[in-house]
């Protein structure tokens, strides 16, 4: 296991280095942010004041190695627009995506995976219908349009729930749902088909033949070997989520990463973009790391191969 | 069976992370602990008084000084051309375009303020309460710090701010303003003086993120500013006369607004970015960046106006069906929204006001390139140096279906540019757009010998306006109708652009451009309308221009530099070296419970907001 985890580790590594290249040119492959930033009407003293404040007339390599430097302090520089480090505005921005992360995934797992089990052992029966039906319809209805809908519907019709914000706890139902709809109908097929293969194997026979009650069967014998597509489709949802939904923070104004992201792209406010691609690509990173030595523990075939 | 255990632990740990969450979240509106972004809701320690400063010696000069009743010898001339709403923004069925009113004056039957007044917008620029760091943050930092003039919305003439008298001397280098008296700072930083206001201006001008576009062509004339005694400062333009310097400094859609001087030397210009102290109507409360911010009417009556609400409540909602729920729910009073919704806002039966002349949308046939063409002058052969081609190119445009279309009412065609009614040389005739005349278009195009001529025409993103590349769409589509050959180029980023423009391969290409309205348009016509400067692609090159500029920029008399100006334009817009489309509009959606309300004619965002009159 030991050896396992080390390389796993060494993997997570060359990630990392992977990423910092691809952040670092892809920044610079959209031109030279002076020309964003100073738009049409600017002075040579000012063309040079930006450089020699972003290092922006050394050679690339020396860029790199300043960023790399920089980056692993925690500087990413200071946000152009609101004259804030970058790293201060997206720690501020976390609890909020926390928050909004843990509601939709915890009413996701307790929605997606129960349903996913029934509508398997339930084969072909009315539960299995439903489950299927709310499984299309949640991966064909975009966040976008079911968060308006929802914000129509239950705050402008109803006037039962707030718009959008975050001040107190029914703020959190509408964005969550929105958020949590398409992981209940993704994790909820995967959790379906995973069932599906493992109810005809033959320990599950054999586990039925020796007289096992057939829940024990289903919540921990079949449940158990079904996990790791679930465990994978999660971590990545969960990497997706922590780094800001976009849209959905976008809809219900909601303060989070997402909603920082987008107001970076926006004010070209590369500092903040750079900041936040790389948290989202170092999260990535740790959450396939995490779940890679998870698979070791669940799948004892995974950690001696 | 450790398997089935992690899972049910797993389970179970999820569902109390779930209770969990929801019990901090139901703390987290009322605990300050839990928003690292909020500044401190309570306001700051006062200080000791702040020392009164030392006079200085009065600067030399005859000097008249101007007051409210005489404010008209030193504005633009205030003809009857100059009507505040644009001719074409007539009336739109079902909303209201916005027609100022007067602000009102502190009487004592005024109500008290009273209620929250929530308002919602796409963003608040920078969020930075130092006046200088930005051009849009003015609408908020208005409340809570006065400027020294204020602009009449009716009449567009200045009134008295927290300067009572001013006045311009005869050379048109110094600027002197004397102060109201008597005008307190919130939260107990003392009174508003020359100090204050010389601080105030220093910084507007001379600190380093200043980034309003006033103030680097005030800067060209090398401002000095000072306080000669208590109630009085002056700014004399060392290099040069500067002669809207009122406009500039004080208010209109330039000028800073009033800081503590005590309060900035106590706390830092970096706490001053998050927390502001002024003299204005409203007081600083809380303000949680990317999020909202909240003011409280000033404590006891205010020297100047009586706001009519007790709360002032801004919120950060990017999206714009969003803030028209907000209004329709009741959570937000007032939200602006893209001129493009006006019809989804009418469809729901949401009050709504359309604010014209925001922006100005333009075509600009790139003329002359200095040093392409290895002659003294625009190369011949570029057919956007012909004035019939660009005739030829704004009469086959049908502005209003692209008013009505691709902007869904929310913009109206225009047929001027740069200016506003408030800016030097503005004239209202030039509001009426060239007519869409297909027919002609083709006509002049066959006369010139351009029919089916191939161009490129470029859509950069235009700041703050989303229908760009649909608006460039059709005005490809428009052209192309009358036999042109377009080459359309959508989205170009600002960089691939400039790249183009470093390598000097503008010269025949057209562009779509956004620019706003500047008070005195000086500094524009000199780096985009001149032979002999030093830019890289230019939209004119005309001898009568060139001889006009060096005078506009040494004219020491207000009257004649408008008079040039006007001039200037008349050359610009009459040969069309920029061919206008629209003006883009704000459209503010009103709650049920706002009365009577004026915005600023030609601003995007929320003013006047102390007048926002309650429903009976």
């Amino acid at each position: 296991m030991r050896r396992y985890f080390l390389a796993r580790f060494a993997q997570a590594l060359v990630s990392l280095m992977a990423l910092s290249l691809i952040v670092f040119f892809l920044a610079r492959l959209t031109g030279d942010p002076r020309d964003v930033l100073l738009g049409d009407d600017y002075s040579q003293e000012q063309w040079d004041k930006i450089g020699e404040l972003w290092s922006l007339d050394e050679p690339i390599y020396v860029q790199y190695a300043i960023f790399l430097r920089n980056a692993a302090t925690g500087n990413f520089g200071e946000s152009i627009f609101w004259k804030e480090p970058a790293v201060e505005m997206l720690a501020r921005r976390i609890p909020a995506t926390v928050q909004l992360t843990l509601t939709a995934m915890s009413l996701s797992v307790i929605i997606a995976i129960p349903m996913g089990v029934l509508s398997a052992v339930k084969r072909d029966t009315w539960l299995d219908y439903v489950g299927k039906t709310i499984a299309m319809l949640g991966q064909s209805v975009p966040a976008f349009w079911l968060g308006i809908v929802l914000i129509w519907v239950f705050a402008v019709s109803w006037q039962v729930l707030p718009t959008s914000g975050r001040d107190g706890p029914l703020h959190y139902v509408l964005p969550s749902v929105t958020l949590g709809w398409f992981t209940v109908a993704g994790l909820m097929r995967i959790t379906r088909s995973a069932m599906l293969d493992v109810m005809d194997s033959e320990y599950i026979k054999l586990a039925r033949v020796k007289g096992v009650p057939e829940n024990v069967v289903i919540w921990s014998h079949a449940l158990r070997n079904a996990a790791i597509p679930v465990v994978t489709f999660l971590g990545l949802i969960l990497g997706n989520f922590l780094t800001g939904f976009v849209v959905v923070e976008t809809i219900f104004s909601w303060p989070g990463i997402g909603l920082l992201a987008i107001r970076g792209i926006q004010s070209n406010d590369f500092a903040i973009v750079q900041t936040v691609v790389m948290f989202g690509g170092l999260l990535f990173i740790t959450i396939n790391f995490l779940v890679d030595i998870l698979y070791g523990y669940l799948d004892p075939r995974i950690r001696y191969e | 069976m450790k398997g089935p255990r992690l899972l049910k632990v797993a389970t179970i740990c999820t569902v109390l992370s779930l209770l969990t969450l929801l019990v901090v979240s139901c703390g987290s509106s009322t605990s300050p602990a839990q928003e690292p972004e909020a500044a401190s809701s309570a306001a700051p320690a006062a200080p000791a008084a702040p020392a009164a400063p030392a006079p200085e010696a009065p600067a030399s000069g005859s000097q008249e000084p101007m007051t409210e009743a005489e404010p008209a010898q030193e504005q633009p001339a205030a003809s009857e051309s100059q009507a505040p709403v644009p001719a074409a923004a007539a009336q739109q069925e079902g909303s209201v375009t916005a027609e100022p009113t007067a602000v009102p004056e502190p009487t004592d039957s005024m109500r008290m303020p009273e209620g929250t007044l929530t308002l919602s917008e796409f963003d608040y620029g920078t969020e930075s309460w130092l006046p200088w760091e930005g051009v849009t943050q003015r609408f908020y930092w208005e409340r809570v710090m006065e400027t020294l003039l204020l602009l009449d919305p009716v009449t567009w003439e200045f009134k008295p701010g927290l300067a009572e008298e001013w006045s311009l001397s005869e050379d048109g280098q110094t600027v002197t303003f004397n102060l109201v008296s008597d005008v307190q700072f919130h939260g107990g930083y003392g009174e508003f003086t020359a100090s204050d206001a010389a601080y105030s201006l220093d910084q507007w001008l001379y600190n380093e993120e200043s980034t309003h576009p006033s103030v680097a062509a005030q800067l060209q004339s090398e401002p000095e500013v000072r306080a000669l005694d208590t109630y009085t400062v002056q700014v004399e333009y060392t290099k040069g006369p500067f002669l809207t310097a009122f406009m500039d400094l004080s208010s209109g859609n330039n000028g800073t607004g009033m800081m503590s001087r005590a309060y900035v030397d106590e706390v830092g210009l970096d706490e001053a970015r998050r927390q502001a102290i002024g003299t204005g109507p409203y007081e600083f409360v809380d303000h949680k960046l990317g999020e909202s911010m909240e003011l409280e009417a000033a404590e006891g009556r205010h020297w100047r106006i009586v706001p009519q609400w007790q709360t002032l409540k801004f919120l950060v909602t990017p999206e714009a069906s969003t803030r028209l729920a907000q209004v329709l729910s009741g959570e937000v009073d007032i939200a602006l929204l893209p001129g493009s919704f006006k019809r989804q806002a009418e469809a729901a039966n949401v009050r709504t006001i359309l604010n014209p002349g925001v922006a100005g949308v333009f075509i600009v046939p790139v003329v002359y390139i200095p040093g392409t063409t290895g002659i003294d002058g625009p190369n011949p052969n570029n057919p956007n140096a012909n004035p019939k081609f660009r005739e030829a190119l704004s009469l086959a445009i049908n502005r209003q279906q692209l008013a009505d279309v691709v902007f869904a009412g929310g913009a109206v065609p225009t047929g001027i540019t740069d200016l506003s009614p408030i800016s030097l040389g503005y004239d209202s005739k030039w509001e009426e757009p060239d007519p869409f005349d297909p027919e002609r278009a083709k006509q002049l195009l066959e006369e010139t010998g351009y029919a089916g001529l191939a161009f490129e025409f470029q859509q950069r993103p235009l700041g703050g306006i989303p229908e760009g590349p649909q608006l460039a769409e059709a005005i490809a589509g428009m052209w192309e109708a009358v036999g042109l050959d377009v080459d359309l180029k959508l989205n170009l980023q600002g960089s691939a652009h400039s790249a183009q423009r470093r390598a000097r391969e503008l010269e025949g290409k057209i562009w779509l451009m956004r620019l706003g309205h500047l008070t005195d348009t000086t500094r524009r016509l000199i780096s985009q309308y001149r032979c002999t400067t030093e830019r890289t692609a230019l939209f004119a090159c005309n001898e009568e221009l060139e001889a006009l500029t060096p005078r506009i920029q040494a004219s020491t008399n207000l009257e004649e530099k408008d008079e040039l100006i006007r001039q200037a334009y008349g050359i610009i817009l009459g040969e069309r070296t920029v061919i206008p489309v629209v003006q883009t509009a704000s459209l503010y959606a009103i709650g049920p419970r706002v009365g009577s309300w004026s915005p600023r004619i030609g601003e995007r965002f929320t003013t006047e907001l102390e007048s926002v009159g309650h429903a009976n």
